[in-house]
């Protein structure tokens, strides 16, 4: 209800600064690091099961990483973690300078509205709001509306003409792509990407990755995709196999 | 301005049953506010009725037969009073006027009233008012086959100045009973929003010596109309004790509004029962929007979610659905406002048809701020369920693929 700017601190510590000797511009400062995290559920049958464990993770400012990982192997999970969706039970998240499970859930979401940028599989556009409305609406919780910007980012992705289009009007290839300009709205530091292409057919998947690529680094915003399909994978020079960064049997 | 986007989309997005449940609100609002409203209007109106007069002498009779029939025109005479009677009340030194009035004929409906002409010149019926009638009109001239018309009756009746007619015997209409006599209509009285507009005045003489009336009730009159004077404060109780104490001939009904108020407070049973059953009807309406949304919430559930993981907070959704269910009750309270409308105009125009007595529709009440806020509060309260629902969802299951 309140949007803050970009510019407001989640935390009275100072940003990690883990460069500090180096000229910035030759190094860059990770927009996420993760350290020891570690989430586990209780099963039905009363026993843990520790489903994230990963000893040490980061996305510089700026990159675009890919994480292979099949389903079931904890990754939504993982990616919820980053979000502050999902309390880790132990660990440290430090995202854009701010240490999330510290915070408290109040200001993991404002967090999330003003850093973060998520793409989803089955896109989780709003029904009852039109293309512009649903990046407006994200707009909302975080930077604060802006029309320009936000008809900008549409045109950007290729529905200047679909503007007060519903999402059940649009091809399921257009709707993912408003989902993208939606993840761009707040001018996140990092896009969050949960198998963006798994619903949408090779010809589309292939466009919308380029287009989430492309439009990510003109945003300055790093991208983290996490994906089984080999040929999304493909395209990233930086891919981390999910089965090798968590290792929930063993004790971090 | 988030939340209202967001309870607007909402309604929006749910307009069905938006609707059904502002439509129930609407009708159970309009209702409750309409038989407030009309309760208290009447109680006032119909106890404010006094014709200018403080108090009605008649038969030997109860206090409200005498007022219902010599103000209010409603109820059968119960009886005459000699001439002697006449003379006496009006020569009270307590009084400042006495109108004989005499009854027992009508014509298509309407009652046809004898009395003298200081009706047009010595009363007055509210405060500052006496009859007027409208030019070119003029009043009825003592012992002639003349009449002057309330503005209600003559506009029912279609009468106009110059119209003659043959007025029926008996209070109630029947044609077959038709006198012989032939009445000019002289004038017509100028509204004043009392019994007296569904009356037909003719001099007294002429009830009383109407064809067919037997003769020897000639010089009697149905009821006397008494006006006290001012200076003489305990002249009422005074007259009270003489008529109705002392003698058993005559009743004195004064005064003529408490008469009325003791009617009301007898009924007022009949007020709280329906106030009840309409304080019943809006929970029930009421109850319907929570119904609605609460029914709606698994698949409110994807979007709730969807909100959260743009940012939003668990207090932003929470009030959101609290809101939106308020926003039904306000949405039904504004058609409400239609609905008492159209029962209060409906109900007046009856309570006009029947009794003359005009109440004022528009007039202000506080349950029209009371009602659409207790409405809306009380829709509001009951939100909270389903607002507690929306609090607690999940983000991280409702965000889950569907496929």
């Amino acid at each position: 209800m309140n949007p803050l700017g970009r510019s407001v601190s989640f935390n009275t510590e100072p940003p990690l600064q883990p460069f500090l000797s180096t000229p910035p511009d030759t190094v860059k400062a990770n927009v996420l690091t993760i350290t020891g995290l570690r989430k586990s559920y209780l099963t039905p049958e009363g026993t843990t099961k520790t489903v994230v464990s990963i000893g040490s993770f980061a996305v510089p400012e700026g990159a675009q990483l890919a994480i292979k990982g099949e389903s079931g192997s904890g990754k939504t999970t993982f990616l919820n973690l980053i979000a502050g969706i999902v309390k880790p039970d132990s660990g440290s998240i430090v995202l854009n300078g701010a240490e999330l499970t510290t915070l408290s859930e109040s200001r993991r979401d404002r967090l999330r509205a003003t850093t973060l940028g998520c793409v989803y599989q089955s896109f989780n556009l709003l029904q009852g709001y039109t293309c512009l409305e649903n990046v407006l609406l994200a707009m909302s919780f975080g930077a604060g509306r802006d029309v320009a910007f936000a008809t900008r980012l549409l045109e950007r992705v290729g529905l200047a003409h679909r503007l007060s289009y519903y999402p059940k009007q649009l091809s399921i290839g257009q709707q993912q792509r408003v989902a993208v300009a939606r993840a761009l709205s707040n001018r996140p530091k990092l896009v969050l990407a949960d198998e963006p292409t798994g619903n949408l057919d090779s010809t589309n998947a292939a466009e919308t990755l380029s287009l989430l690529r492309q439009t990510c680094s003109e945003q300055g915003a790093a991208l983290l995709l996490v994906s089984h399909d080999r040929d999304i994978l493909a395209q990233f020079e930086n891919v981390t196999d999910f089965k090798e960064l968590n290792q929930p049997g063993v004790s971090s | 301005m988030v939340v209202a986007t967001i309870v607007y989309k909402s309604l929006r997005q749910h307009l069905v049953s938006t609707l059904v449940s502002a439509f129930a609100i609407a009708l159970a609002g309009g209702l409750l506010m309409a038989v407030w409203v009309v309760k208290q209007e009447a109680n006032q109106t119909f106890t404010g009725v006094t014709g200018g007069f403080d108090a009605v002498l008649g038969a030997r009779s109860s206090k409200l037969q005498l007022v219902l029939n010599a103000i209010f025109h409603l109820e059968d005479s119960p009886g005459n009073i000699a001439a002697a009677d006449v003379d006496a009340i009006r020569n009270n030194p307590a009084v400042e006027v006495a109108l004989p009035i005499a009854v027992g004929d009508n014509y298509k409906g309407y009652r046809l009233v004898g009395t003298t002409p200081e009706l047009f010149t010595r009363i007055e019926f509210a405060p500052g008012s006496r009859y007027q009638v409208i030019a070119p009109g003029k009043p009825f001239a003592e012992g002639q086959h003349e009449a002057v018309v309330g503005s209600f009756a003559a506009a029912q009746l279609g009468l106009k100045i110059g119209d003659t007619f043959h007025p029926f015997h008996g209070l109630n209409y029947d044609e077959k009973q038709q006198h012989a006599d032939t009445y000019v209509v002289t004038g017509i009285f100028a509204p004043t929003n009392t019994p007296t507009d569904r009356v037909i005045w003719i001099p007294l003489s002429g009830i009383q010596q109407m064809s067919g009336h037997d003769a020897r009730f000639s010089t009697e009159a149905s009821a006397v109309l008494v006006k006290l004077k001012a200076e003489s404060p305990m002249s009422g109780f005074q007259l009270d004790q003489l008529y109705n104490k002392r003698g058993n001939r005559l009743t004195f009904a004064w005064p003529i509004g408490a008469i009325l108020a003791k009617l009301f407070d007898k009924i007022a049973w009949f007020d709280r029962i329906l106030a009840l059953i309409c304080y019943l009807v809006v929970v029930v309406a009421t109850a319907s929007i929570l119904a609605s949304i609460y029914n709606s919430m698994n698949e409110r559930r994807r979007e709730i979610a969807i909100l959260r993981a743009l940012g939003a907070q668990r207090s932003t959704v929470f009030s959101a659905i609290v809101l939106e269910s308020a926003a039904i009750g306000a949405l039904g309270m504004a058609i409400g406002f239609l609905v008492y409308a159209a029962i209060v105009v409906t109900a007046s125009s009856i309570i006009r048809v029947q009794t003359g007595v005009v109440i004022d529709p528009v007039k202000f009440n506080w349950v029209m701020v009371a009602a659409p806020a207790g409405i809306i509060g009380l829709a509001a309260l009951l939100g909270i369920f389903p607002a507690v629902k929306a609090y607690r969802t999940d983000v991280a299951s409702g965000l889950s693929p569907v496929s």
